[in-house]
């Protein structure tokens, strides 16, 4: 299956080269969770971060489906 | 006692007299210094009804006990007034120099009152205080007065100043500290109302603390846990305000073309990551500040080609995506446009959003404007903020705010805001708490009175559903009560995200010496709250303006994550209303005046 992960501000880092809008589009094997996507990713676990799944708050531990939007943030704030 | 410097200083405009009076300890204390104190001082000595832009109405410039003593971004003061955008009170928070040069000049507030005949602006270099003749510079943009009075008074003096917008009473003038640093509510038109152009401070005097080893205990202290904290040691002074862009987007309540959507496809284009890799040359600090969060940017070439700072967040949203333009150039140019003729970008972005939709829609036409007037229109961006600025052509109606554009047309429904104020930037339709805040302000529609994006959407200092009303008026409350403190202390509220009030309250307390512990400055902060309630409920409000537009109330958010949200204020003013001790209409009971010391 085919997930896009959207990796902003220093975790774009970790991003493929290449790639437009900050997103990166995996594929998955099919109910691969949140973690499974941050290590194909190279994401280091220590790194704290905020994760939406489709626009709502979710753990690493959530599974993800075809067509999900993934976007990732290390801790920010402001505005 | 320290922090405070124990004076202040009256101008009299209509009489020329500068007067300089001792502060009372006890409401220094009661009220702390900067918001608080002042609001206390402008609700003793103006009528109910003033009109904001005559004579009889003040502006008070008030520093905190904090600022300038080196205390964490203790770099902060506030403008309070009546607001001639809402009629309610006005507290406008800035930093950058001036004021914690107000406070080396020796002063703890300047209380401006009266109008002057012709312009004028005050010299202030310690002791000495001038009413000069500001006629030449009248006209000026806020960068041209710097520059020049600098060269006629001292070349370290610190200005505050208005542009063209305040002196043509354009109702979200903004007063500009250091020539990029501005508030909300049109403090700056209430100072074109007076002729007075600009304030110039030279302070030498440096400042006493009241125990100086737990001071710089505590200090240093906070200093290091902002460093090691990731979002005001890493994330704010990378990107800046602007790394909300994306988080916000993502979260479905940005809000897109006048609140008709919450999500903007684009919105990457004027994120705070793309600025880095764009416009953006180095980051800029106010006085004190490990955080560092200011932007000095560039637009290298083309039609928008300027130099200056920001946009921030707010701005990037409001000429942004809230008018559907997604062009980091037009937006960079507008925003310095706001910087030089000294407005408030919020709300420029605001109203030229709600103009656009009734263009859009038929209301406004092409001969009302002069010119199309399309959501995502570049070049309308910045042509109509020039205009607003200087009340030329449609400018003079946007200069109105986007209230009164909207019922010069008769549709008010399309006025995003609250108590005359134009909204900032989250829709209350996704972030319950922010919308409870937003109806709840005290001067009307404002993120910074009680930030619950913290907790909805930072997880800071614990993380809340966004879409929940549960728990949210406590938090509201509570937000409310803190950031009074900060505000009235000196510092900035951004370092809400990396210390808090164990930092604050020894801070204080040890520059101060005037017995501060945390139930008594809790209740100050309270206190605050409900001085500013009062001057609003004198002035006419009422429960009724604790509310919000029909269409964040009724009109689900049509796509994105938060799809089908609206704002539930219905289940959380009550609770907020018996949380505050307060009766069902909203004002305060005799009791709680009591408790406050404001009976």
């Amino acid at each position: 299956m085919k997930v896009k992960v959207q990796l902003f501000a220093t975790l774009s880092l970790y991003l493929p080269r290449g790639v437009e809008n900050r997103t990166a589009t995996l594929d998955l094997p099919e109910g691969a969770s949140v973690a499974e996507a941050f290590r194909v990713l190279r994401l280091p676990d220590d790194l704290p971060k905020l994760i939406l799944l489709n626009g709502i708050n979710v753990k690493e531990d959530a599974r993800l489906k075809e067509g999900d939007v993934l976007s990732v943030f290390p801790p920010i704030a402001g505005g | 006692m320290g922090g405070w410097t124990g004076q202040f200083l009256r101008v009299n405009l209509s009489k020329g007299v500068c007067s300089k009076e001792k502060l009372d300890p006890t409401i220094a204390r009661d009220f702390i210094g900067g918001r608080g104190l002042a609001s206390k001082i402008l609700y003793n000595e103006t009528d109910p009804k003033v009109d904001p832009l005559s004579p009889q109405n003040k502006i008070l410039f008030a520093t905190g006990p904090l600022t300038g003593t080196g205390a964490t971004a203790g770099s902060r003061y506030m403008t309070v007034t009546k607001s001639p955008l809402t009629g309610a009170i006005a507290s406008s928070n800035m930093g950058g120099y001036f004021p914690a040069e107000m406070k080396f000049a020796g002063y703890d507030l300047i209380i401006v009152e009266g109008k002057s005949e012709k312009p004028v602006y005050l010299w202030i270099n310690n002791d000495q205080v001038e009413i000069r003749c500001a006629e030449h510079i009248w006209g000026k943009t806020v960068w041209e007065v710097e520059d020049l009075l600098k060269a006629e008074t001292d070349e370290e003096a610190k200005f505050a100043s208005i542009g063209p917008a305040g002196e043509k009473l354009v109702r979200f003038a903004c007063v500009i500290n250091d020539k990029h640093r501005g508030g909300r509510s049109g403090v700056g038109a209430v100072m074109g109302s007076k002729n007075l152009k600009a304030i110039a401070v030279r302070g030498t005097k440096g400042l006493k603390v009241a125990r100086k080893d737990a001071f710089l205990e505590v200090v240093m202290a906070a200093m290091a846990k902002l460093k090691a904290a990731p979002v005001t040691g890493q994330g704010l002074p990378t990107y800046g305000t602007p790394i909300v862009v994306n988080i916000i987007n993502a979260h479905g309540f940005f809000p897109t073309r006048n609140f008709q959507e919450g999500v903007f496809a684009t919105a990457n284009k004027i994120s705070g990551e793309t600025m880095r890799e764009t416009t953006l040359i180095r980051n800029k600090a106010c006085f004190g500040c490990p955080i560092a969060c200011s932007r000095v940017t560039e637009v290298k070439e083309g039609p928008f080609k300027g130099v200056g700072e920001g946009p921030e967040y707010e701005a990037l949203w409001s000429l942004g995506a809230d008018c559907g333009i997604d062009n980091l150039e037009a937006v960079t140019k507008a925003n310095y446009l706001c910087n030089e003729l000294g407005m408030d970008p919020i709300s420029v972005g605001a109203t030229l959003a709600c103009a656009m939709e009734m263009y859009e829609k038929g209301i406004i036409s092409e001969s009302d404007v002069g010119r199309s007037l399309n959501f995502g229109d570049p070049e309308a961006l910045v042509e109509m903020t020039e205009k607003a600025g200087r009340r030329e052509g449609f400018g003079n109606v946007l200069a109105e705010g986007a209230l009164r554009v909207a019922q010069k047309y008769g549709h008010p429904e399309f006025f995003m805001g609250v108590k005359g104020q134009e909204f900032p930037a989250y829709d209350g339709r996704g972030a319950q708490g922010m919308a409870l805040n937003y109806a709840t302000s005290n001067r009307g529609a404002c993120h910074v009175r009680g930030y619950t994006i913290a907790p909805e959407v930072f997880g800071i200092p614990l993380k809340m559903d966004p879409f929940t009303t549960e728990g949210k008026a406590a938090i509201d409350k509570a937000f409310q009560d803190i950031t009074a403190i900060v505000d009235s202390s000196g510092l900035c509220l951004f370092l809400t995200f990396g210390i808090g009030m164990e930092e604050i309250l020894p801070m204080l307390e040890a520059a101060t010496g005037a017995g501060y512990n945390m139930e008594n400055l809790l209740k100050a902060g309270e206190r605050i709250w409900n001085l500013e309630r009062l001057f609003n409920i004198r002035e006419g409000f009422t429960a009724a303006d604790d509310t919000l537009p029909k269409r964040i109330l009724e009109e689900p958010i049509p796509a994105g994550p938060a799809q089908g949200k609206v704002a539930r204020l219905s289940e959380m003013l009550p609770e907020y209303y018996r949380l505050r001790g307060w009766d069902e209409q909203g004002v305060p009971t005799n009791e709680k005046l009591r408790e406050l010391g404001l009976a």
